[in-house]
């Protein structure tokens, strides 16, 4: 019976360490994770709050964007401000699931105030008092990207400064009007195309595999290719664009004129694992946890659903063609502009990717106005390894492929991509991408442009760069 | 302290100590503090529900009345010790109270009178545990009856009912679990065995029986109460045989288990699934978990308060996924609270092991306290994506009628236990002329 006593004093400690674990696991994810399980439209306490007034929206100018007028929900006159912002504001419904009337509900529901003054506010009987918030957003820039996308095309831009990750800009179309309601929308009318729309990257992709270069092969920088204008692989070949040959190349010069060539041989060179892992270390295929935005998250072997339907899995796609065109962005990639923006965000802040957001106060009813700080996501990459990117995509926007980006007065680096997509893909025109930054601590932004169907990422895209980049120099930033 | 002659009698012992130690003093503080939650709680109910109604009024009344009465009379005439008794019925008032207020129809009372029903169950088995149980000899003749009559009510659900683990009884929607009625039987009988002297491997015989009742249970697909039997079963064989060996052949027993468990079956295979995706991405969650941890964050530290959590939009919620509504109504910390005092009758309940005289009433009470503390530890855990969701009940709060009564009959047994050796002690008081703390 003695030992027996042991016994059961080890099974008293067994059964508090279970309490124990359950009591310590549930503050913590509450603490850690609440403010995102709270903030989605399946929510019914942010569908159906009851009587609350909502908070309003204000820009980084305090520009009002939306607000509460007569129990119903009114936005900024200008319409096209309005349907720039449509996206990135979301509808009163929260048709729109990304928008910051549903990941800020918190705030603009007063779930998030001092529970104190609720309970105030409760007994006196007024419906409850949202918070108001600030956005890191510019109305004029947004409004000002959104006219620079052609006509007929559809696109994403989104500029944001890369020390603090807030959002200056971030629009794209088609959009729609938030005054009206957004159900019986098409999908492309509601899709936020910056954070939401998976698409071949094409060159873009190639700042990530010379990142893997560096990081994985050692001595790359003093290597050379010859490109003669294709390669042939197992079943496919490599072709560049205009059939041009580059002739010998180094790592940074394959770089700034974006030759195929060396990229694909660069990537049979690292294999899969390591362009995953890579990648994931620059966040595609990772997800990441942001609190204001909803991410989709792109992979290098993205599967859907007729995937899933023919039983399809990663393996079917791990071959060495899928490899080599993966290396230029090819294949079964697909990434978001907003992963891309934060790429470049990355390199150009020494490695260090800040999270995107676009909350910077909470105003109080009280009148106060809580600050609210930036946060860092992950380290991207090494300093080192950052410089020596930075340094290949100033030369690309110098000499290469990106010259339409270059804006007076400052030094802008980045990296040109025109995606091939499709069944047919020579039947169609390119995704034209640009994705690039500001290398100059006083205007330290990075952008990501997109246009569908654009045709060539220098010709499209990086003329919008560079449009927008200046006025958002002119307006400040 | 002086030697006092043998023949003076319990009383007076009782009344020499009660001038330094009052006895059951903080028990009675315990039974006015759980009279107190529970009124106040049950006017709360009252007063905030959409509908105040006199159902409400009565419930609340009978609770707070059943704590006191149960609180007077247990240990007044033997039944149980006050702390397991005090315990039990805040639990299982809370339980009533809450239930009702989740659904506020005449159904919500169901849970209060198997409430009632569990109340007279303890009472009964507490009784019954003395004289019968405990008595030794009594359950050693019975063993093969007792074993045949639970395996046929395991049984009885696979070949009568389409879903393999309720048999419907018919009128008022009222059906039997046997799984949780049988997991008394199912500690007994194990404990009966294990102590056995004349058995040659005690160990190796139960481990047949252990073999035959976890396996049924799971082939009633319920795991998650097989994993209860599954726990309780280790920990008596622990009590019973306790070495070095022992722990090392359960865990190797237990992960071979666990390992086959995960391979044969897909349903365990699919809750894995969905414990291992995103904790954050709801897109990618499967729906009841992620309205649950959408409720977690609803309510935050405080709660949204009684009766303004949605959980009145999801019907199967009030009974799996009780402890995120509780949380979501009354805040996190109150969830916890809950949880201790789940846990704190457990606790009491290894205490009564503890001090039992024989293995054979160690292993009762301690195999009562694993089953509810793994039942709590596992709901709570899934509900919370700590680990992967089990059905199980949380005790007295989310409780089915056959899970009430059970669990009800588990402080019984207990209880009786806690009774049964403190009779002894009671001897020693007057051997002694001290007073020991009740």
């Amino acid at each position: 019976m003695k030992q027996a006593k042991v016994s059961i004093k080890l099974i008293s400690a067994a059964m508090a360490g279970l309490f124990l674990c359950i009591a310590v696991f549930l503050p913590y994810q509450i603490f850690l994770n609440a403010g995102v399980w709270f903030a989605n439209n399946s929510n019914p306490l942010v569908r159906y709050p009851g009587n609350v007034i909502y908070g309003d929206i204000v820009d980084a100018n305090d520009i009002l964007l939306a607000g509460t007028y007569n129990n119903s929900r009114s936005y900024i006159a200008d319409e096209a401000s309005r349907l720039s912002m449509a996206h990135v504001i979301g509808d009163a419904n929260h048709t729109i699931s990304g928008g910051v009337e549903t990941t800020l509900s918190g705030y603009l529901l007063g779930f998030r105030t001092n529970a104190f003054k609720r309970l105030v506010q409760s007994f006196s009987g007024s419906p409850r008092q949202g918070d108001s918030i600030k956005l890191s957003l510019d109305i004029a820039l947004n409004r000002c990207a959104a006219s620079l996308f052609p006509k007929g095309k559809k696109g994403a831009i989104v500029i944001l400064d890369y020390t603090t990750g807030e959002i200056r800009a971030m629009t794209d179309t088609p959009t729609f009007d938030l005054t009206h309601s957004a159900s019986g929308l098409s999908v492309d009318a509601v899709v936020n195309r910056v954070t939401e729309r998976l698409l071949p990257p094409g060159s873009v992709m190639k700042t990530v595999v010379y990142a893997a270069a560096l990081q994985y092969l050692p001595h790359i920088e003093e290597e050379t290719w010859t490109c003669i204008g294709n390669l042939p692989v197992e079943s496919g070949t490599i072709v560049e664009a205009g059939g041009a040959a580059h002739g010998v190349v180094t790592l940074e010069q394959a770089y700034t004129v974006s030759c195929n060539v060396c990229f694909a041989n660069l990537a049979m060179q690292l294999g899969w694992d390591k362009l995953i892992a890579t990648a994931k270390q620059f966040g595609i295929g990772d997800e990441l946890l942001t609190t204001d935005i909803r991410m989709a998250t792109g992979g290098l072997i993205w599967l859907n659903k007729e995937d899933a339907d023919k039983g399809r899995d990663e393996a079917f796609y791990r071959t060495l063609d899928g490899l080599a065109q993966t290396g230029i962005g090819q294949a079964k990639m697909l990434t978001t502009p907003m992963e891309m923006a934060l790429i470049a965000a990355a390199i150009a802040n020494g490695g260090v990717m800040m999270e995107p957001r676009l909350l910077t106060y909470v105003k109080e009813v009280g009148g106060g106005a809580v600050p609210i700080a930036s946060t860092v996501l992950k380290r991207a990459v090494s300093a080192e390894v950052a410089a020596k990117l930075k340094a290949a995509m100033i030369s690309a926007v110098a000499d290469g492929t990106g010259k339409n980006a270059k804006v007076a007065g400052v030094t802008v680096g980045g990296k040109t991509g025109s995606a091939e997509w499709g069944e047919k893909p020579k039947e169609n025109l390119t995704h034209s991408w640009f994705t690039g930054f500001i290398d100059d601590a006083a205007h330290p932004l990075a952008i990501c442009v997109v246009v569908e169907e654009g045709g060539s990422g220098g010709d499209s895209a990086a003329v919008i760069a560079r449009n927008a980049l200046t006025e958002a120099l002119r307006l400040g930033y | 302290m002086k030697k006092i002659k043998n023949d003076i009698t319990e009383e007076s012992a009782q009344n020499a100590g009660a001038e330094r130690f009052p006895r059951f003093d903080w028990n009675a503080r315990l039974m006015a503090l759980c009279i107190a939650f529970i009124s106040l709680f049950g006017l709360l109910i009252v007063v905030r529900l959409p509908s105040p109604d006199m159902r409400a009024l009565i419930i609340t009344i009978g609770c707070a009345g059943s704590i006191y009465f149960c609180a007077r009379l247990f240990p007044r005439f033997n039944i149980a010790d006050p702390l397991t008794t005090a315990l039990a019925t805040f639990l299982g008032s809370f339980g009533a109270l809450y239930q009702y207020s989740l659904t506020q129809t005449f159904g919500g009372m169901m849970q209060t009178f198997f409430y009632a029903v569990g109340l007279a169950v303890f009472c009964a088995t507490s009784i019954v545990t003395r004289k019968w149980v405990l008595v030794p000899g009594k359950v050693e003749k019975n063993r093969l009856p007792l074993i045949g009559v639970s395996a046929a009510a395991l049984a009885l659900p696979m070949v009568m009912s389409s879903s393999r683990q309720w048999i419907y009884l018919g009128f008022g929607g009222l059906s039997i679990q046997p799984s949780e009625l049988v997991k008394v039987a199912f500690i007994i009988i194990l404990a009966d065995i294990l102590k056995d002297k004349k058995l040659r491997h005690p160990v190796m015989v139960s481990a047949f029986l252990i073999a035959l009742f976890v396996g049924m249970v799971a082939l009633q697909n319920d795991f998650g109460s097989a994993l209860v039997y599954y726990a309780a079963a280790v920990a008596l064989v622990f009590i019973a045989a306790p070495s070095l060996r022992t722990i090392l052949l359960e865990t190797g027993v237990s992960a071979a288990l666990a390992f086959g468990a995960y391979n044969i079956s897909d349903v365990i295979q699919k809750r894995f699934k969905i414990f291992t995706t995103s904790f954050t991405d709801f897109t990618k969650m499967e729906g009841q978990l992620s309205s649950s941890l959408m409720s977690l964050a609803n309510g935050g530290v405080t709660g949204t308060g009684l009766g303004l959590g949605r959980s009145g939009t999801i019907p199967v919620y009030s009974t799996d996924f009780v402890f995120a509504v509780v949380c979501e109504e009354f805040g996190f910390v109150f969830g916890i609270v809950l949880l201790f005092m789940i846990f704190l009758l457990v606790w009491q309940m290894l205490r009564v092991a503890g001090r039992a005289g024989k293995r054979f009433h160690a292993m009762l009470a301690a195999g009562c306290a694993v089953v509810f503390g793994v039942q709590a530890f596992l709901i709570a855990g899934g509900v919370i994506k700590m680990i992967p969701l089990t059905g199980v009940t949380l005790p007295f709060i989310s409780g089915g009628g056959s899970s009430l009564v059970s669990l009800m009959a588990m402080c019984g047994i207990v209880g009786g236990v806690s009774m049964a050796d403190a009779a002894p002690r009671r001897a020693r008081i007057n051997d002694a002329g001290y007073t020991i703390d009740g």
